[in-house]
């Protein structure tokens, strides 16, 4: 049962607690503006809920996370850029787990404050936006084979005349656009598209 | 299922020691590797879950808080389960997780990789073999830890006071990655080993990288939620 009222901003809440979760949707349907499309009590499958509810804001409960995902989210889901990420917490979480957010709403917020902080978040709009091209571009592909190659990012930078922060930009695109995160699994991908042979890296 | 009619009152939560063994796994088949890692083997016949435990010496609280976690994820044990919980029996239990990863599910995976890789070109298939030789290295290493330092030092902590600087914490915050490949080589295989006519086989390969990589979670679930809160209570003890 998805709720597409038109224009209204599409909402997934990630709740283990009912009692929190039956609260948050309460205070949803006073917000204009926004609609709470479904709630999940776990991330389990999120990618596929994210494909299939196609939310604008993902509501999500920090504490559901094993300590070891908590630092990255984004990557740990695959998330697209596109989805606004905001915070839920009724307990103490670390700053630097916060800072992947977008916004943090806090278990005491009331409805006024609830609204204040969606509607700070700068969102895009999924629906409209162009879909952007998956492909690895002609300068990932160069990124990802000096990668294999064991350059450093620092090296990578100089070589290409690009500064070190676009480089890891380019390798977080290449991680999210190919879903791999080790280097000997990115190897095994430059392989398979020929981009370098296997002597290379005997 | 018929068996859970009788037990209205006790529906929640889902297992109990009073329904039947047999019923256990009709209603969630992940409980056949549990009962296995506990060591109780199939034809129990009609006994019940208390019966077969005390035949095979099986502590009847931790199959059934196993169970009901691996039903419901969100499930966190209190604290008087986690004194009450027998931790060498919790230690065994993830001991044959282990064995059956090296033994079975990663030589499993290992074989459909060959034959998948018989179809590929030699520099393909070597640098896939040679990608899946890594990350089986790499789970060995992660396991040989525990079973090396954490479970041995669980075993010191139970007979004496402390006298190693180790603690549990350092498990969990050491307690490596070894996802990361895993997913890694599910998009190589979904993605980009280009398409012949080895599909059958690519499926069947994933499905069991699947299989492994829940299997692997549900592992996790149990170090972090029963063991360690258990070994925790166990360090407060000896201070």
């Amino acid at each position: 049962m998805q709720l597409d009222k038109t224009g209204e901003k599409r909402v997934l809440l990630i709740e283990p607690s009912p009692m929190v979760s039956k609260g948050f949707a309460v205070l949803m349907e006073e917000i204009n503006g926004f609609s709470l499309v479904v709630s999940l009590s776990n991330a389990n499958r999120l990618p596929e809920h994210c494909v299939s509810y196609r939310p604008d804001v993902l509501v999500f409960n920090p504490s559901i996370m094993s300590f070891q995902h908590r630092t990255s989210i984004r990557t740990f889901f695959n998330l697209p850029p596109a989805i606004s990420l905001v915070a839920l917490v009724y307990s103490f979480v670390d700053e630097w787990i916060l800072a992947q957010f977008d916004a943090v709403i806090t278990v005491n917020d009331d409805q006024t404050q609830m609204s204040n902080k969606l509607n700070s978040i700068k969102l895009n709009d999924v629906r409209t936006a162009q879909p952007e091209n998956e492909e690895l571009s002609e300068r990932e592909n160069e990124i990802l084979t000096a990668i294999v190659r064991g350059m450093t990012n620092k090296e990578i930078a100089e070589k290409h005349f690009i500064s070190i922060h676009t480089v890891i930009s380019h390798r977080k695109n290449i991680i999210r656009k190919t879903g791999i995160k080790s280097v000997s699994g990115l190897t095994v991908y430059a392989l398979l598209n020929n981009l370098i042979s296997y002597e290379d890296i005997e | 299922m018929a068996a859970t009619t009788h037990y209205k009152e006790t529906q929640y939560p889902a297992f109990f020691a009073q329904m039947k063994m047999a019923d256990l796994i009709h209603a969630n088949s992940q409980n056949l590797e549990v009962l296995h890692r506990l060591g109780i083997p199939l034809g129990f016949g009609e006994k019940t879950v208390e019966e077969v435990c005390s035949k095979y010496s099986v502590d009847l609280e931790l199959l059934l808080l196993i169970c009901n976690m691996l039903l419901n994820n969100d499930l966190v044990p209190d604290k008087d389960q986690i004194e009450r919980c027998p931790i060498l029996q919790v230690v065994s239990f993830l001991q044959q997780s282990h064995q059956y990863y090296l033994q079975v599910a990663l030589p499993k995976i290992h074989h459909l990789l060959d034959a998948l890789t018989a179809t590929c070109s030699d520099a393909h298939g070597k640098a896939l073999n040679r990608f899946f030789d890594e990350y089986w290295h790499e789970v060995e290493k992660h396991l040989a830890h525990e079973e090396q330092i954490v479970y041995p030092y669980i075993q010191q902590l139970l007979n004496q006071p402390k006298k190693t600087k180790f603690t549990i914490q350092q498990f969990k915050d050491k307690h490596a990655n070894i996802e990361i490949k895993l997913t890694d080589l599910k998009n190589i295989i979904i993605k980009y080993i280009p398409d012949d006519n080895s599909d059958r086989l690519r499926e069947e390969l994933l499905l069991q990288l699947f299989t492994f990589e829940d299997d692997l979670n549900r592992h996790t679930l149990i170090e972090e939620k029963l063991l360690v809160p258990g070994v925790l209570l166990l360090e407060k003890m000896h201070f």
